[in-house]
């Protein structure tokens, strides 16, 4: 079968960055705070490229600590597909008392075909201590699905 | 309607990386240098997906500082004769440090652009006047989509 470009869906609940310090804190219960969600449409898949189905996730957040404080931070993202949710990554990364924009690439690489024809990705912050970093935006999270491949 | 990929457009004006500092100075006047545009053509889409119509947007920009300075990146949409912020955010850049900042950033459901092309500018803005440096790479790129299934 031939390469198919399937879906590519966005969400940016947060376009614009807060001011240093003021946006909403981080809590530090597993698997953190859930800052946003697709889900991908898989059901344009043909026959054959059913198990070959593969999904490229891209995450920028925005996120400071206090003066004087770095925490760290943990980003997940889960997929939610056939009613299992399954962690497809993770990853730590340094938040200093300077804005940063962090920002990963993540894969999924042939998911189980989801019978309702959607894959659901949600990604989620986790903070180290207690009252500390802030989600001061931006926050986008974009994920792109292709199948297939030349025979 | 089906999902629709309409165009994937590139702009990389700096492909390699230039020594620590050497770089063109970054603006400290809003909105900041230009550092990267796409146009992308949303010609192709069909009628009933022209109210659905999502980007996603994906830049890498090198810079680096003496002292240290945060930088505020912004993307400009230009569509049907006006611009729109559509993404901004603040980035550190440390001291006497080569730095690859990047994002990935959306924009959801922009109006149909009559002339049939979505541009997009991607702007740096330093804090400093005399402090940041454009040392490169910097590639902003993009991608249309349309359209799901019924």
């Amino acid at each position: 079968m031939s390469i198919q470009f399937l879906d590519m869906r966005v969400s940016q609940p947060n376009s614009y960055s807060l001011p240093y310090n003021t946006g909403p804190v981080v809590p530090i219960t597993e698997p953190g705070t859930q800052v946003a969600s697709i889900g991908v449409i898989t059901k344009g898949v043909s026959q054959a490229n059913q198990t070959d189905i593969r999904v490229v996730l891209r995450a920028s957040i925005g996120l400071s600590c206090p003066s004087e404080t770095v925490d760290y931070v943990t980003f997940r993202l889960f997929r939610i597909a056939n009613g299992v949710t399954t962690l497809v990554f993770q990853g730590n990364q340094i938040v200093p008392s300077v804005p940063i924009i962090a920002g990963f690439t993540a894969a999924d690489f042939h998911p189980t075909l989801p019978a309702n024809g959607q894959l659901v990705y949600q990604a989620f912050v986790q903070a180290t201590t207690a009252n500390t970093v802030h989600l001061d935006g931006p926050v986008s999270f974009n994920g792109s699905a292709a199948a297939g491949t030349f025979s | 309607m089906s999902i629709q990929f309409l165009d994937l457009r590139t702009s990389q004006a700096i492909s390699y990386g230039l020594p620590l500092n050497t770089g063109e100075l970054v603006s400290n006047t809003s909105p900041g240098t230009q550092v990267g545009g796409v146009g992308l053509i949303v010609k192709d889409v069909l009628a009933g997906n022209k109210n659905d119509i999502r980007v996603e947007l994906d830049a890498s920009v090198g810079m680096s500082s003496t002292m240290g300075d945060i930088v505020t990146l912004r993307v400009h949409r230009i569509s049907n004769g006006v611009t729109t912020v559509v993404f901004q955010g603040n980035q550190v850049i440390a001291g006497s440090a080569n730095v690859i900042t990047g994002f990935t950033a959306a924009d959801f459901q922009p109006t149909f652009p009559t002339n049939g092309q979505l541009v997009y500018r991607l702007f740096v803005q330093a804090q400093s006047a005399t402090d940041v440096f454009l040392d490169g790479p910097i590639s902003f790129n993009g991608l249309a989509v349309a359209g799901t299934f019924p």
